[in-house]
């Protein structure tokens, strides 16, 4: 199996600096965050037989290294329910990407278990110009596109840094458990940041991170999509 | 972190306490640059000081010397205020003597656009090529009350203290030093940094984490050049002295190209903000506000949670303070049973037997009255701090007017009341609740009054705004202070 730093040795020896989903969930498996599993599959029998592995009802997004916003691409289909669906997005799947991306280079569709709703959580980092790596933790959906509720801080955090930095955004409530909704495992939430400052200390090639949305539940988060970019 | 400095304890030494400066471009021209400069360091005796100016025989008596090469001395500091174009030459000449510090008020550089940054490089090289380490360009001046150093042409004793100051804006640092000596706060030091093209601001900073004389750092900034350095030091400074920033110019975008939506979503300014709160640094609004909390810092313990308890003359400004520090997140107290009951023997039965505590009434201004009603709050174990909004010490002009006091009695009055005071620094500091001083700002004619609320170690607010800030700012610091010893 690719260790952590081999899938960033070999990407960037393929010249790219944008991870695959599939290569970014790796990474973040092996530093501990938990991931929903996503599996290649390079032809509709292949995602038949992923799903009957991992049960209904399940994802499918294009996956290419040339592709980075999916949906735009019509590369993702949710909530597929049985093989007739999941060969049919297959197929929907690759006609839209390669009628929008001529040129992209097409490796099949990424299969993953639909994750079920939780509260959607964002997670990322980036490195200032001044400041170097710093972490970001935020609601997802609306409330980063449109509030932008989100706060930061330098890298590396402590537990505490991380315990203040879910408390500061102003959807803290939300968290809490708002009218009767689930709460937050906010323990879980801690440990990702923790995990993903960790991360980033030790893997000085890494210059991006998304992990959006992650899902919170009461008792566990978990990262649904996952992004690393390299330094070039 | 590593223990190299940036720069050597030599070249601090030669800029805050030389035995021997060279003003360039001294001018006997009153209100220039270079007049001022050589005015305010002839201010003392215990040091050698030559003008450098080749059109003029002498400069305010003293010889003047046509370059800095005919001085027949060494010369510790090059105080530097030629007109820009010159600037390049006298730092060549700086080189040639052997001169290895220097402050360049002279102006006109990277602030300028292109030109005046290429001036600044070449500048910049021919210093560091030359062994030359310097203030500014573009800076007003750099004082030091230890040594009675000061070149930004002040004149008079400058009295000590333990505040230093450091700022990117000359104009802001003399507003800052004004508002601070109006309450009575003397400083150790402080710098105009202007363009840093050499020192600077994290080397001020690490310079003052080990001065001995500055034991509270105030700093005003528009953009630091090493950002994780700050950051870095500040985390080492702060749990032994507090720094206090007005950071402006937060709202800009700094142009990058990234793609993740961590990156686009990360403005300026949340990334300051983000390293103030965790290295410590204590993140004002304004100058106003920075001369306030550091008056409180420097004066008072700090509350040890959120707290408050107001004890008010009447019910408006109890109200309007109660309303001010719920928007700044603080906590009316609880009174306890036996605190209530306590008051009960002080006050009228009209009181409303609950915090904020009303007086009900200026016949119970009393002043002993007060204190006794402000020492049982102190002791109520659901307040962290309190604030007054009620006289406590009667002004001059109050005394011999209302009270027809003739200066004999006056002089009674006073030390009852100093004795009084001197018993609520005892609380304060024992339990460590500071008070807040909201009646009496200054002593409007009496500037006795100021002094006295700085023996008692009061905290002096003008509003009920800016003390529910004051203290927000003061119950945070703790808080973070808390969370860094507990680990």
């Amino acid at each position: 199996m690719n260790t952590k730093s081999n899938i960033i040795k070999d990407v960037k020896k393929q010249g790219r600096d944008v991870l695959t989903e599939i290569e970014a969930k790796q990474v973040f498996k092996e530093a501990g965050v938990k991931t929903i599993e996503t599996r290649l599959a390079s032809s509709q029998k292949e995602a038949l037989a992923i799903c009957n592995d991992i049960g209904f009802p399940v994802v499918l997004k294009i996956a290419s290294p040339d592709i980075t916003h999916k949906s735009d691409a019509g590369g993702v289909k949710t909530g597929l329910k049985n093989g007739a669906e999941v060969r049919k997005a297959y197929r929907e799947i690759i006609a839209s990407v390669r009628q929008k991306y001529p040129k992209a280079k097409i490796e099949g569709v990424a299969v993953q278990s639909m994750a079920r709703p939780g509260i959607e959580i964002i997670i990322g980092m980036y490195k200032d110009a001044q400041f170097g790596p710093v972490i970001m933790f935020g609601l997802g959906g609306i409330f980063v596109e449109v509030l932008k509720d989100v706060s930061f801080r330098l890298i590396p955090i402590l537990p505490r840094d991380a315990e203040q930095m879910i408390k500061e955004i102003k959807g803290y409530a939300l968290l809490q458990g708002y009218r009767g909704q689930q709460p937050a495992h906010i323990p879980s939430l801690v440990d990702i940041l923790l995990k993903v400052s960790n991360l980033v200390e030790k893997t000085p090639e890494i210059k991006e991170i998304d992990l959006n949305p992650v899902f919170a539940y009461k008792d566990s988060a978990v990262a649904v999509d996952a992004r690393i970019v390299l330094e070039k | 972190m590593n223990n190299m400095k940036h720069v050597n304890q030599d070249s601090w030494q030669r800029l805050f306490s030389p035995a021997t400066v060279a003003v360039i471009g001294a001018s006997n021209t009153a209100g220039s640059w270079g007049n001022n400069a050589m005015r305010g360091l002839l201010n003392t005796d215990g040091r050698r000081v030559y003008p450098v100016n080749p059109n003029s025989p002498e400069v305010l008596g003293r010889k003047a010397y046509r370059s800095v090469a005919d001085i027949p001395d060494t010369v510790d500091l090059a105080v530097i205020v030629v007109a820009e174009k010159l600037v390049p030459v006298v730092m060549r000449e700086c080189v040639a003597k052997g001169v290895e510090a220097a402050i360049i008020i002279t102006s006109g550089f990277g602030e300028m656009g292109e030109e005046g940054r290429k001036l600044e490089a070449e500048v910049a090289a021919i210093a560091r090529q030359g062994g030359i380490r310097f203030i500014g360009p573009n800076s007003m001046g750099h004082a030091d009350t230890r040594t009675q150093l000061s070149t930004f042409g002040q004149f008079g004793e400058m009295p000590r203290g333990q505040v230093a100051v450091l700022s990117q804006s000359g104009s802001t640092c003399l507003k800052i030093v004004r508002n601070l000596a109006e309450s009575g706060i003397a400083l150790s030091k402080y710098v105009s940094t202007g363009n840093e093209a050499d020192l600077l601001m994290e080397d001020y900073l690490e310079y003052l984490a080990s001065d001995d004389d500055t034991k509270i750092i105030a700093v005003y900034i528009e953009g630091l050049r090493d950002g994780r350095r700050f950051f870095n030091l500040a985390k080492q400074i702060t749990p032994h002295k507090p720094i206090v920033v007005v950071k402006v110019g937060g709202t800009e975008e700094s142009a990058r190209a990234v793609m993740s939506h961590t990156g686009a979503l990360a403005g300026a300014d949340a990334i300051y903000a983000a390293a103030f709160k965790q290295s410590g640094v204590i993140r004002v609004e304004d100058d106003d506000e920075l001369c306030d909390v550091v008056y409180a810092l420097l004066n008072s313990p700090l509350p040890r949670s959120n707290r408050v308890g107001i004890l008010s003359i009447g019910g408006g400004p109890g109200a309007l303070a109660a309303e001010a520090c719920e928007k700044e997140g603080l906590v009316i107290g609880k009174l306890e049973p036996a605190t209530i009951t306590r008051l009960d023997g002080l006050l009228s039965s009209r009181w409303p037997r609950r915090n904020p505590v009303d007086m009900a009434g200026p016949s119970a201004a009393e002043i002993s009255v007060v204190s006794s009603l402000l020492l049982a709050m102190m002791e109520d174990k659901n307040l962290d701090f309190i604030l007054l909004l009620a006289p406590i010490i009667m002004d001059k002009g109050l005394l011999a007017g209302r009270l027809g006091l003739g200066p004999e009695a006056v002089k009674i009055y006073r030390e009852k009341e100093e004795k009084n005071i001197m018993l609520i620094r005892e609380n304060i500091e024992q339990y460590e609740k500071p008070v807040v001083m909201m009646w009496q700002w200054r002593g409007l004619s009496d500037p006795q009054i100021t002094s006295l609320f700085r023996q008692g170690k009061f905290v002096v607010c003008g509003n009920a705004r800016s003390a529910a800030r004051v203290m927000r700012y003061l119950v945070w610091y703790r808080q973070y202070l808390d969370s860094v010893t507990r680990k």
